[in-house]
């Protein structure tokens, strides 16, 4: 009795906090669609039929995608040199954690000092004569996903390390030493088994950058701005709620739309990878 | 490496054995004069080995004496600060780890943990591109270390002892030229190393492999090796047949690590006839040993190191070292008597003959003499080591 007596006391945290959490997501979802009692789903099609909202969920989604594209691609190294690093690991941590300590809206505004119209680049491209008039490296799809990958890099790093730093030197030394060239051994050993940490990776930059309100709200362009962003002036600016709600439905459903499928290829991989490596 | 077609483990033999006839006296492995320093510190120092086809050697040393940085060496996960390394007689120092013929067995195995016991041994001849036959090979392979039907295990489904097996035929199942073991039994029970020791060596004579094995177990050296590398400080002290390394110690590191003796210091004071006579400190005696091969000059300093085993206890005086028994074990077979003489702490192990009466007590005077063909003659100040000792 007293067991299952701690038992419930100590679930009951996390279930309070799932319980808020479904709460919200219920009502969310509820005000989106429920109008005097009565479940109209005008605002869904509204925006099915809005081809500027559509276009808007496709550039988010793209956006996305990218942004996690290149996190995975500078993360995985950064992740590898940190997981065998001979020095003290800690200070390279502190430099990657490091710009969590700045605001997000500091670290994007960073970013129009840099890429801005008079900001650096553009300032040393005009000074050496190699541009002669300002490129647009900013208030495009470029800008918001370079920001974003700034801002998100740190998550993808880390999701990768924990699990590199769990997967021992000597494996990639046995292969290597029965043949393996580097890409192979990187292939058929490290990447099998450091693939948990991809797709955790991935799925947590994946759904951040979905969301994402600030960086494209500073970074992004004024027409094409992405759903996060729009979800946020609805509510801000025309107290829209219902609107927002729906908009936000649509953002949680495509997104799960993604991440789900991942987490079946995640088990669909490991179970392939593990159970034999291509002859 | 030739393409070799799935072919029984006797006829692989065979052409290796072949293959020694026609080219005896090119060493397989050639160690020359290789140093590693790491930060200033030297792990490696001018370390000079050649290993025939065919071989079992042994690299023993206590922990830090540099054999693993050698083993790493000869893999190629490190590169010599000086010397070379030499496979066939062509130069390997610089080649990547996955560039030489070589098999590494690991302390901790290192086996992959998301295959089965099937692609964990073909995995090697997989990243080769030999796959033809793949399938017998690797059957092949597991039957010779007694692992057939454990294809599709999965290597956290089996025992230690299995798992060692799977390192073994993983690594030797691209026939290598030279498979290198890092203590690989170190982590496992008395019983069922000595059960492994025993199946090493027979495939090792079976597959007629190369083989380098690194330990700091100077019995499991001296059981399994054809040579023994002694290794202390980076450099080796003596390379030689497991005999000569327990019989004929040629530094005294080399005598205390390997087994147990009895080291004796003195000086020269007479030497003629391959017979040199010493005066032996804090002893007032003089004996006459076998020069060996050494030729010393008079007052050099010496010691002689005698094995317990070839000790001699009497009780009269005709023996050159007056002892007192401080205690003894009785083995079975054997007494081993604690002694204390003004040469220092003895150990003496005489056979015990039934009814030859009670083990000496305690405190009892005795004298002790040793055979002299027993007697290795260590030239050198005490502390000293040789090294570059080769055969």
């Amino acid at each position: 009795m007293a067991r299952t007596l701690r038992s419930a006391l100590l679930l009951a945290p996390s279930a309070v906090l799932i319980g808020i959490f479904l709460i919200g997501l219920v009502r969310l979802i509820a005000s989106s669609v429920l109008f005097d009692g009565q479940i109209d789903l005008h605002h869904y099609v509204d925006i099915m039929n809005r081809p500027d909202y559509i276009a808007m969920l496709g550039r988010t989604l793209r956006t996305a995608a990218l942004t996690t594209f290149f996190c995975l691609l500078l993360g995985y190294p950064t992740a590898y040199y940190v997981a065998r690093y001979q020095g003290n690991r800690n200070i390279l941590l502190l430099l990657i954690i490091f710009p969590w300590l700045v605001s997000i809206v500091v670290r994007s505004y960073g970013w129009v000092v840099i890429l801005g119209p008079r900001g650096l680049v553009n300032g040393f491209l005009m000074w050496t004569g190699m541009a002669d008039r300002p490129l647009k490296l900013m208030y495009n799809d470029f800008g918001v996903v370079m920001g974003l990958v700034h801002v998100l890099l740190p998550f993808m790093i880390i999701a990768i390390l924990s699990v590199l730093m769990q997967i021992s030197r000597n494996l990639e030394e046995a292969s290597m030493s029965l043949g393996g060239h580097p890409f192979y051994s990187f292939r058929t050993v490290l990447l099998p088994l450091s693939l948990p940490g991809i797709l955790t990776g991935v799925t947590l930059v994946y759904l951040m950058s979905t969301g994402a309100i600030v960086t494209p709200l500073l970074l992004g362009g004024l027409g094409d701005t992405m759903i996060g962003t729009e979800i946020f002036q609805e509510v801000m600016h025309f107290f829209d709620y219902p609107k927002a709600a729906a908009l936000a439905t649509v953002l949680l459903v495509t997104a799960m739309a993604v991440v789900l499928p991942l987490q079946f290829l995640e088990r669909w991989l490991s179970k392939r990878l593990t159970d034999g490596a291509p002859s | 490496m030739i393409q070799t077609p799935h072919i029984p483990i006797a006829s692989i033999v065979e052409t290796q054995n072949l293959a020694r006839d026609n080219t005896p006296a090119e060493p397989i492995l050639s160690i020359d004069h290789v140093t590693k320093r790491f930060d200033g510190a030297t792990a490696v120092s001018s370390v000079c080995i050649d290993i025939m086809q065919g071989e079992f050697v042994t690299l023993l040393g206590p922990s830090g004496c540099g054999k693993s940085t050698l083993l790493r060496m000869i893999a190629g996960f490190e590169t010599p600060t000086h010397g070379r390394i030499l496979m066939r007689g062509e130069d390997m120092s610089h080649r990547p780890a996955y560039d030489r013929e070589i098999g590494l067995v690991f302390q901790n195995l290192a086996l992959f943990p998301h295959m089965n016991v099937f692609d964990n041994v073909a995995f090697g001849l997989r990243a080769r591109g030999r796959t033809d036959g793949l399938k017998a090979k690797v059957q092949d392979m597991l039957a010779l270390v007694g692992l057939d039907g454990f294809d599709d295990r999965r290597t956290g489904q089996i025992s230690g002892g299995q798992r060692q097996r799977v390192a073994l035929a993983r690594s030797l199942v691209t026939q290598p030229d030279v498979l290198l073991l890092d203590e690989p039994l170190s982590a496992l029970d008395l019983k069922l190393r000595r059960q492994l020791q025993t199946e090493l060596k027979r495939i090792q004579q079976e597959t007629g492999i190369t083989f380098v094995f690194v330990t700091h177990d100077q019995e499991e050296a001296l059981s399994m090796s054809d040579r023994i590398a002694v290794m202390n400080a980076g450099r080796v002290e003596q390379f030689g047949s497991a005999v000569d390394t327990y019989h004929r110690p040629a530094t005294e590191f080399v005598a205390r690590f390997v087994g147990e003796t009895n080291l004796l210091r003195g000086q020269v004071q007479a030497a003629s006839g391959g017979r040199v006579t010493l005066k032996l400190d804090n002893v007032n005696a003089t004996v006459t040993v076998p020069a060996g091969d050494s030729s010393l000059g008079l007052g050099t300093d010496v010691a002689i190191s005698i094995r317990p085993e070839h000790m001699t206890l009497g009780t009269g005086t005709d023996q050159p070292i007056a002892a007192t028994v401080l205690s003894h074990s009785f083995s079975g077979a054997t007494i081993t008597y604690a002694l204390d003489s003004a040469a220092g702490r003895l150990l003496a192990q005489v056979p015990f003959q039934p009814g030859g009466g009670h083990p000496l007590p305690a405190k009892a005077s005795v004298s002790v003499g040793w055979a002299d063909t027993a007697v290795t003659l260590i030239p050198g100040k005490p502390g000293h080591s040789q090294s570059d000792m080769e055969n």
